[in-house]
């Protein structure tokens, strides 16, 4: 369908401005390249892919009893587990218990679910201080803006506009360093780890044998959050818990190497129940919030295999479409091939989510990618025949589309209608493509150019030299 | 509260059950050993110091724990490290890691099995830490610190230079080796693979974000 005016107008700006254009190219073909290096690593990357998909499935066909497993062992060792069913219990729940125990300075870091259920302005607006810990996430935070990528959240942003935003906000002298700018951060950030009374994490695994809680990061700010803070909360959806401490290793052999191409990230936090007696740090008091937020619906339904998905970013640096458009123009908390698939179906609610899925030329770039094997076209294939056959899109498109299947479904038919279209075009056409199409195919041709038919067509080619190429 | 968890897990059930096909098993117990990417034969030491090189890590082999004490020394002052939190690790004992610190003028070397509060103003101070760790992996170059109540979690974090004593027998060949239920037995496992950094601000890394700004190991061979 027609992307909405909001759509084609956050599309192009991206287009147009040549700092984002830069810094997409940059940051997803040199990730691309080291990821592509490290793979390299494993020998056979698609054996390691066929046994992580195999986890996943068995996880995700097995999550009610793994998620029972978890929540007993976590709950043996100390730690409640709560379940939210949706974005509203999920900030209810975690505002109750900071509420309970009087937190005042709340750390964050980075947790993209925590996006997804807007928890931030929540624990604002009750009035405690809540923190974004990740750089890139503390920068968006205090320019009061938002991540465009699942991995590196700000690839969007120069380092000018952080300097006079550090000038700005922190008073700091105006530097354009990113060590130096790092350093003002670091040290801008260290008294609130400090004083913080309450930590909020979001957890890459959940591993059910041992009620262990995984979350990787580079920075050390998860470290800090998951040391200091008397209370931590842990918050997940409900697709990430997978059986064992081996399945572990293999999906983070496999994923960390897929998300950032590296054999692992600089710590890997595993965090098995509250303090114990004798400890003098980590949390007293440990939570996990287990977030449904129509998982389960996502589950009974066709789309069933994206919840294998354990957000590594790997499909939105290949994807030829993110790469030129970046995190923004989506307008979704998910960006990317993951990010077009899954959204439709966590917000139902939004209608400007369902044209997401055209947002994808089906290359089947992602589909090479995925650590996980989720075959991401299909699904967005699945899309667009849920928007045509059951709901609102116009009848003119249905009646095209309908049109031109009949078309497409017989030899005869397909040689007919190349014939007349290029009769039909040929008027219209410059140098072999239509740029503008009168009513009703002008939205057609207002975010992209029609070939015209070639004169002899494939098939006849084919038949003529036998399939050889000259 | 139960309710809602058996709501929570009813829904997940019907959606299971809506589903024809009978989920996949595991893969096998050969299947998962193929996962497998250094095994024991391997020179552990090698690998270990390769990578933890790469990845910017300062590794100093050391032959005895004499010799691994005056290299100590030497570190500590060319770093002119003022305050030091010391773990009170029984294998940092047995090193007589303090005794040799105690000669170095003008340092001043804190414990920090004190109390929270003591920690906590001491872990953000000092300038740097020292700590043993638990184990170590040569698949990746990683430590493997633990918590415990001789290693309080921000010891090795919140401290700008982190030093850490590895004695070789600790290294296991590959992370099917550590990720075991047994080693899941401590409150907080961390594996370490190099100094903290970010590459957040234009894909420009930086070390010392949050973190350690330097990891220093002595590899005691």
């Amino acid at each position: 369908m027609i992307p909405s005016h909001n759509f084609k107008k956050s599309i192009r700006s991206a287009l147009e401005n040549p700092h984002l254009q830069n810094a997409f190219e940059e940051c997803t073909t040199r990730r691309t390249q080291r990821v592509i290096d490290s793979l390299s690593q494993l020998g056979d990357p698609d054996s390691f892919r066929y046994l992580a998909q195999k986890i996943r499935e068995y996880s995700i066909g097995h999550l009610d009893e793994l998620l029972r497993q978890l929540a007993d062992n976590l709950e043996s060792l100390g730690a409640q587990v709560h379940w939210a069913q949706d974005a509203r219990q999920a900030r209810e729940i975690i505002l109750d218990i900071a509420r309970r125990h009087d937190c005042h300075l709340c750390i964050k870091s980075k947790s993209m679910t925590s996006e997804e259920i807007e928890l931030t302005p929540t624990l604002t607006a009750a009035g405690i201080e809540t923190v974004e810990t990740d750089l890139g996430e503390f920068i968006l935070q205090l320019d009061d803006d938002r991540p465009s990528h699942i991995i590196t959240p700000m690839i969007h942003k120069s380092r000018q506009e952080v300097a006079a935003l550090f000038q700005n906000k922190l008073r700091s002298q105006y530097t354009e360093e990113p060590a130096e700018l790092t350093a003002i951060a670091r040290q801008h950030l260290r008294e609130k780890f400090r004083q913080a009374d309450l930590g909020i994490v979001g957890v890459n695994f959940a591993v059910a044998q041992t009620g262990s809680l995984v979350v990787v990061e580079n920075e050390g700010n998860a470290r800090l959050t998951i040391s200091r803070p008397p209370v931590l909360i842990g918050l997940m959806g409900m697709e990430k818990v997978i059986p064992s401490p081996r399945d572990l290793a293999v999906l983070l052999k496999l994923l960390v190497r897929s998300a950032v191409g590296l054999p692992l990230t600089s710590y890997t936090n595993i965090i098995t129940g509250p303090r114990k007696p004798g400890e003098l740090d980590g949390p007293q008091h440990l939570y996990l919030v287990i977030l449904d937020n129509r998982r389960s619906e996502i589950l009974a339904g066709p789309y069933r295999d994206l919840l294998h998905c354990l957000r590594c970013g790997a499909c939105l640096n290949v994807c030829p479409v993110y790469r030129k458009i970046g995190g923004h123009a989506y307008g979704s908390v998910y960006p990317g091939p993951i990010g077009i698939a899954i959204t439709p179906l966590l917000d139902a609610t939004d209608r400007q989510t369902e044209f997401l899925p055209e947002l994808c030329s089906l290359c089947g770039a992602c589909l090479d990618r995925c650590p996980a094997r989720i075959d991401l076209p299909h699904f967005l294939i699945q899309h667009r025949r849920d928007l045509i056959t059951h709901r609102r899109s116009s009848l003119l498109y249905k009646l095209i589309l309908t049109a031109w299947t009949w078309f497409y479904r017989s030899p005869a038919r397909y040689r007919f209608s190349q014939k007349w279209l290029r009769r039909l075009l040929l008027p219209l056409a410059r140098r072999g493509w239509v740029r503008h199409l009168p009513p009703p195919g002008f939205h057609w041709t207002a975010v992209r150019d029609l070939p015209l038919p070639k004169k002899q067509l494939f098939r006849d080619l084919w038949k003529k030299t036998d399939g050889r190429l000259s | 509260m139960n309710t809602q968890k058996e709501v929570f897990l009813q829904h997940i059930r019907s959606a299971l059950l809506s589903h024809k096909t009978a989920p996949a098993p595991l893969p096998t117990d050969q299947e998962y050993q193929s996962a497998r990417l250094v095994n024991n034969q391997a020179d552990l030491t090698d690998r270990f110091i390769r990578l933890a090189r790469e990845a910017k890590m300062e590794v100093y082999p050391v032959h005895s724990p004499a010799q691994l004490r005056d290299e100590l020394s030497l570190l500590i002052q060319r770093l002119h490290l003022k305050t030091i939190l010391l773990a009170d690790d029984p294998l940092l004992a047995s090193l007589a890691i303090q005794t040799a610190l105690q000669t170095i003028p003008h340092l001043e070397i804190i414990s920090p099995s004190i109390d929270s509060d003591t920690l906590v103003s001491a872990a953000f101070t000092s300038s740097a830490a020292i700590s043993a760790a638990a184990l170590a992996l040569a698949e990746t170059g990683s430590l493997v610190l633990t918590a415990a109540p001789y290693h309080p979690r921000l010891l090795s974090v919140a401290p700008p230079v982190h030093i850490c004593i590895l004695p070789a027998s600790r290294l296991l060949p590959d992370l099917l080796d550590l990720l075991n239920p047994e080693n899941f037995a401590t409150s907080h496992l961390t594996l370490v693979s190099s100094p903290s950094k970010t590459a957040d601000i234009e894909m420009t890394l930086v070390y010392g974000a949050h973190g350690p700004i330097t990891e220093h190991l002595f590899l005691l061979e």
